[in-house]
Parts: structure tokens; C-alpha cells; sequence
């Protein structure tokens, strides 16, 4: 017979059951991994063809305005690169940080009536975003490729900096995702702080280019290291290990803080909803 | 051998409109820092006991369920009936974890599933195979246990031939039958079934009771939240009844549904709360408040044979002047079958102003209603059944005869019969 479930008002208690239920409970995770993406793809006329285009338009447009007629400077990568090596893990983090801070409401009908973990919803959208991502990435290669600017430690690196990107992408979306099942103004917030976001990672620009000051504020920014360290890996093979450990450092804080707080609200979510 | 089931001092407490940050941080904090300056020698209280003291004084929270201590056998079916507002569906939500308990826990044995699941968490995009897999694993099955039982939950709910289309393209029907078919193979421990919220015409809810009544006898536990006494009292072993988030008595089932019909008595008819706009019977401008169930000679009864005629003799107060009240007495059966109804202003009795207190008593013609358990139905309308001024519960009679049950339908008229 199973071992047997607790249902308790004491804290203690429902911390050690919930340890259990993850580790019960994996196999939804995968469900939800694979729902995710089939139903991502299930009536688009171009199907996986976005994931290419969306960073390519994206990357492009950027080129264009800032490359070509604001000059702006890219640290010696080819304009396109420069941009591209920025637009695909930014636009992955993007999303997932979007699509996370609507995941509690999105789901309302199953978290009224079923009981299971609620981050593996959050879980399962980050994880599934590595899709996509593994597709923007081998773009980026097979143009730097072209280019003449592949490198091999964009294959070794890159599991570092995916690490950070997804630590921080399921700490915020947490966060946001429990917000939003309270207040729903988190959902009208999130395009706009997506954009200040976008702002203060560099992704239109170098942040070389920064003052010493304005930088180390930067780079508080967890996704300023990464994409950072994508570029100077392009152009040098290198990357400014203090800088990537201390992204991976907030990374970690961030998803500890967004897994507390989701935790200390995920009791109610379904009063509440 | 273990209960299947264990409740110890559960508690649920809810705030009036809903949750909302549970509370203001400083007047706890006031409140225990004044604790810390006492000199009476009393212990001081930590911040969580000022909180809950706080919270418990407070007139915005209130108790959904307190106390309450139960164990339920591997092999029962349990009863949990009690008036609206009792806790019943607070007690299943606890149950399926859906919210957490204020206080006390909880210890239950084996997989647990409800049956007002049924069909949650189906996507219409995906086919029928894909959500077999989605809606099993969400109500926790294994994929291993989903794919050794698939080709039986498809045969079961009758699919074969769609199993790989988008289940937007099904019928309400092919929908319900793959959704049941899901929940069907679970084969649980536990099954908790709310009445209900149990979606579904009555096909359907028979077919949920037939199951909870096969994983009974296969020794799983099933509690059963209802309002349909017949069922309960055809279907439970031991009945739980809870009034205002306490459980009031545990055990036998005719005690309970006893207790259930004296609550009730006289209560706003629940289908008619929505309409009146309260279940406060003296909100409502004219209502009943004695009814009386008597044999043409004016005894009291519960009990009528087929064919003898009832009295009702009602009291009703009108709290302001109403014209033309039409009262109206009916029968509905314990399945919820409504099976009749006199209309006074229909049958002639004409009474221009009810003011104050009055009597109406209607004599019914010779009942043809077959053997069962009925409720009258007592309101009052206007004469053109436009408005309802009350809608109340009149109490629980049977009709007995040897013959018409119910398999002879809802009535038993003699027809005129010859061999040509």
C-alpha cells in the first residue's frame, strides 16, 4: 500500500508532503512539457518555422535601425550576429517570463479542481522553451559559422549561460504568475516590464559602451551577463568568468526568492483564482 | 487495519467576500508587542497566536468547518449531508487538496480522486489519444498504467474510430463518454463525489453512482456529498451530518436524514433562493410558517396508502399586504422528480388581500402517486404565476402500496379494459 498523504494545517508537515508530491507528481511535469508543445505548433500555418523567424525579423530590424542608421557600435561582431546573438536567448526568456506570469490564471480550471504541485506549470514552460531556444541557437551558429566567427566554446559555454537564463526566467515568471492569480493587473504590467527589461539588458546596444558606474547596475541584471558573455564569446572565444558567476549567482536568488514567495502563496491560489 | 481515512480537529476558516491578504501586519504587530511589555506573568504570546486571535475576533472571518474528527474503513460509503452553508463541499475541497486546512490534518491511504474532475484539463486541440494521456496523468496515473489500459478506457468510452482527432470535433457526448472512460480507470482508494457539482443529465449521474457503488465492493472508500435522501439512504452505510461547519452527528443514516428533514423544515426551498434572492424565510414578504400534514379526518401523517386523500392545513404570515396570493402545495419525489401541484387560485379559492395571519387548508384528490418517499413543496405565488413571493420545504411523506411501485412510473390511474 502507498505511503500515506497528509493534509496539514501545520507548515512543517506541508513542506514535507510537498517535497514528496514533486517527486510523485514528475510525470505531469513531462505532460505538461509535452502539451505545451504540441499545442504551440498544432495550428500555425508555419509551425516551427517562427521560432527561426521571430529572432531573424527581430535581429534584422534591429541591424537596420540601429546598425545601419544610428550607427551604433557592436563591439567588432558583424551587425547581424551582434544583434542575433542577443534577440535569441533574450526572446526566450521573453516569453517564458510572459507566458509563466499568466500560467496560474491560464490553467484557473485545473487549479480549482485538481491538486498538483502548481510550479510544475511554471516548471514545464521553461523547460519546454529550450526548444525553441535549441532552434534560435543553432541559427546563431550556422551564421557565425558563415561569418567566420564560430567558435568552439559557444557549444561548451552555453549550458552555463542557459542555466542562468532559465534560474532567472522561472524566478521571475514564478513571482509574476502568483501576483497574477491575485492581482490581475500583473497581467497588464507584464508587456511594459518586459520592455523596461529589454532596455536594461543590452540587447540594442554594447555594454561596453556604459559607463563604469552604470554597468555594475547593469549587470545586476542577470541577462546582461548572458547575452554579454554570448557576444564576447562570438568575438574572442572568451568570456568575463566574475561577471558570468555573478549572473549565475542572482540567477540562483532570483529563482530561490520566485520559488519562496509562489510557495507561500500557492495554498490559496485556488480561493483566490 | 488502517483507515482509509483519518480526520483529526480540522478547521477551515474563510473570509466573508472572498480571500484577501489575510489581515493587517500592524495591528499584529501592536498587538504583540504590547504582549511583550506585561507584567501579569502570564505567557507572552508569539506574533502566529495574536494573528489567529485577532482573525477569530474578527466579525469579517468565520468558521466553514471547525472540530471536525473522523475516520472513514476501507469498503465504506459515507453520507455527508447537512443544510446549504454546512461545510459539505468545504470538507471535499480540503479532501482533494484543492485548499488547505486552517486547522487540524488530515491522513489518508492510497490514490484519491473525485469525481467532479471528470473531464478538467482536457485540451480541445489535441486528439482524443493525446488526452487520455494529459487528463490520466493529471489525475495521477502513470504513463506505464495509462498505456497498459488505454485500449480499454478507448473501447469503454466507445471511440475507436475518432481516438485521433482534436476532441473539438466531438460530440458532447463522445466527449463526456472518453472522459468518464478516463476517470473510470483509475481505480482509486478514495473517491469523493459531490451531488452536486456533478455535471451531467441523470444517464450520466446514474452511471457515476453505479460506479462508486463496484469500487465499494472492490473495497475502496467513497464519501458521497448529496441532497438526494433516497440515495443516500439506498446507497450509504453510515452518514455524516454537518450544520454550520460542525459535525453534528455521525453514524447512523436515518438519524441523519431525521435531523436533516427537522433543518430543513420550512427552509427556502434551495431551487428557489436564486430567484427570491435570499434562504432567510423571514425576508420574504408573505411566507409559511406552520405547515401540517393530516388525513381527511384531521389526524397527523407521514405515512398515506395509495389512494387515500391528504390535508394540508398551512399558516402563513404576510409580513405587508399581498393581493391575491395564489398558494400552492406540490409533490416531488426523492429523486427529484416533480411530480404535481395544486394551485389554489387555479382551483377557485380567491383571496383579494392577505394581511397578517391566516389558514388555508386544501384537501388533494385521492393520491395516485406509486409507492416512494415524497416532499411537499409548499409556495405562494401571484395569480398569473409571474411573481414568487415564497418557496418553502414542507416536510417528507411516504406512499405506500403493495404493488405500484415506481416501476409502475409516477402515478397508477385505472384504465378501462375489454376483449374484442
Amino acid at each position: 500500500m502507498n505511503a500515506a498523504t497528509i493534509i496539514s494545517a501545520d507548515q512543517r508537515e506541508r513542506l514535507r508532503q510537498f517535497l514528496r508530491d514533486l517527486w510523485d507528481y514528475r510525470e505531469l511535469f513531462w505532460t505538461f512539457v509535452e502539451r505545451d508543445i504540441k499545442v504551440r505548433y498544432k495550428q500555425t500555418a508555419l509551425g516551427v518555422i517562427w521560432v527561426i523567424l521571430q529572432p531573424l525579423l527581430m535581429s534584422g530590424a534591429f541591424a537596420l535601425i540601429f546598425g545601419k542608421i544610428a550607427r551604433m557600435p557592436t563591439d567588432g561582431l558583424p551587425i547581424l550576429l551582434f544583434y542575433l546573438a542577443a534577440t535569441v536567448p533574450w526572446n526566450t526568456f521573453a516569453t517564458t517570463v510572459s507566458q509563466s506570469a499568466m500560467s496560474m490564471e491560464a490553467n484557473a480550471g485545473l487549479i480549482t479542481k485538481i491538486y498538483f504541485p502548481r510550479v510544475v506549470i511554471p516548471g514545464a514552460i521553461v523547460f519546454g522553451s529550450l526548444l525553441d531556444f535549441t532552434i534560435g541557437w543553432a541559427l546563431l551558429n550556422g551564421l557565425a559559422l558563415w561569418m567566420g566567427h564560430w567558435r568552439w566554446q559557444m557549444v561548451a559555454l552555453t549550458p552555463l549561460l542557459l542555466l542562468i537564463q532559465s534560474c532567472a526566467a522561472l524566478g521571475v515568471g514564478l513571482a509574476l504568475g502568483a501576483l497574477n492569480a491575485q492581482y490581475r493587473d500583473v497581467k497588464h504590467a507584464v508587456p511594459f516590464l518586459m520592455q523596461v527589461l529589454m532596455l536594461a539588458t543590452p540587447v540594442i546596444y554594447p555594454a561596453s559602451r556604459l559607463p563604469e558606474v552604470v554597468q555594475r547596475v547593469l549587470f545586476l541584471n542577470p541577462m546582461a551577463g548572458v547575452v554579454t558573455a554570448y557576444r564576447s564569446l562570438l568575438e574572442t572565444g572568451a568570456m568575463d568568468t566574475a561577471l558570468v558567476l555573478n549572473s549565475l549567482a542572482i540567477g540562483i536568488l532570483l529563482l530561490a526568492a520566485g520559488l519562496w514567495f509562489f510557495r507561500s502563496r500557492e495554498a490559496r491560489m485556488a480561493d483566490i483564482l | 487495519m488502517n483507515a482509509a481515512i483519518t480526520i483529526t480537529g480540522l478547521g477551515k476558516r474563510y473570509r466573508y467576500g472572498g480571500a484577501r491578504s489575510s489581515g493587517n501586519l500592524r495591528e499584529d504587530l501592536t498587538a504583540w508587542a504590547r504582549g511583550l511589555f506585561r507584567r501579569d506573568g502570564r505567557s507572552r504570546p508569539t506574533l502566529h497566536q495574536v494573528h489567529e486571535q485577532r482573525l477569530d475576533a474578527s466579525p469579517e472571518y468565520f468558521w466553514a468547518l471547525k472540530d471536525i474528527n473522523l475516520q472513514a474503513q476501507p469498503g465504506e460509503m459515507l453520507g455527508i449531508i447537512g443544510p446549504n452553508g454546512a461545510g459539505k463541499s468545504t470538507l471535499l475541497k480540503i479532501l482533494s487538496r484543492i485548499t488547505p486546512p486552517t486547522a487540524g490534518r488530515i491522513e489518508y491511504r492510497g490514490r484519491l480522486t473525485s469525481l467532479l474532475e471528470v473531464g478538467t484539463g482536457f485540451h480541445r486541440e489535441l486528439t482524443g489519444r493525446e488526452n487520455i494521456f494529459l487528463n490520466g496523468s493529471i489525475l495521477g496515473m502513470s504513463r506505464a498504467e495509462i498505456t497498459r489500459k488505454l485500449d480499454q478506457i478507448v473501447a469503454f468510452a466507445e471511440i475507436e474510430k475518432f481516438i485521433d482527432t482534436p476532441v473539438k470535433f466531438y460530440s458532447s457526448g463522445m466527449y463526456v463518454r472518453l472522459a468518464f472512460a478516463v476517470a473510470a480507470h483509475l481505480d482509486p482508494d478514495i473517491l469523493l463525489i459531490d451531488e452536486v457539482l456533478a455535471v451531467g443529465d441523470l444517464h450520466f449521474q446514474r452511471k457515476c453512482m453505479g460506479f462508486a457503488r463496484r469500487l465499494r465492493d472492490s473495497n475502496a472508500t467513497v464519501l458521497v456529498v448529496s441532497h438526494n435522501m433516497f440515495a443516500v439512504k439506498a446507497m450509504c452505510d453510515r452518514v455524516i451530518y454537518l450544520r454550520g461547519g460542525r459535525l453534528i452527528h455521525d453514524g447512523d443514516v436515518q438519524t441523519a436524514i431525521g435531523l436533516y428533514e427537522k433543518d430543513s423544515h420550512l427552509e427556502i426551498a434551495p431551487w428557489a433562493q436564486g430567484i427570491l434572492g435570499t434562504s432567510d424565510a423571514s425576508k420574504c414578504p408573505i411566507v409559511f410558517t406552520d405547515v401540517r400534514m393530516l388525513d381527511e379526518q384531521g389526524n397527523p401523517r407521514t405515512v398515506f396508502e395509495f389512494g387515500e386523500r391528504m390535508r394540508v392545513r398551512l399558516t402563513y404570515e404576510a409580513r405587508e399586504p399581498v393581493a391575491n396570493p395564489n398558494f400552492c402545495v406540490g409533490f416531488s419525489r426523492s429523486d427529484n422528480v416533480h411530480c404535481c401541484v395544486h394551485s389554489a387560485f387555479v382551483d377557485g379559492l380567491r383571496i383579494p388581500l392577505a394581511t397578517g395571519r391566516g389558514v388555508v387548508e386544501v384537501l388533494t384528490p385521492p393520491l395516485k402517486l406509486t409507492a416512494e418517499l415524497y416532499t411537499l413543496n409548499i409556495g405562494i405565488w401571484d395569480s398569473e404565476f409571474k411573481r414568487l413571493y415564497s418557496a418553502q420545504v414542507g416536510g417528507n411523506f411516504h406512499v405506500r402500496h403493495a404493488l405500484f411501485s415506481t416501476h409502475f412510473g409516477v402515478f397508477y390511474e385505472p384504465a378501462q379494459w375489454k376483449t374484442l
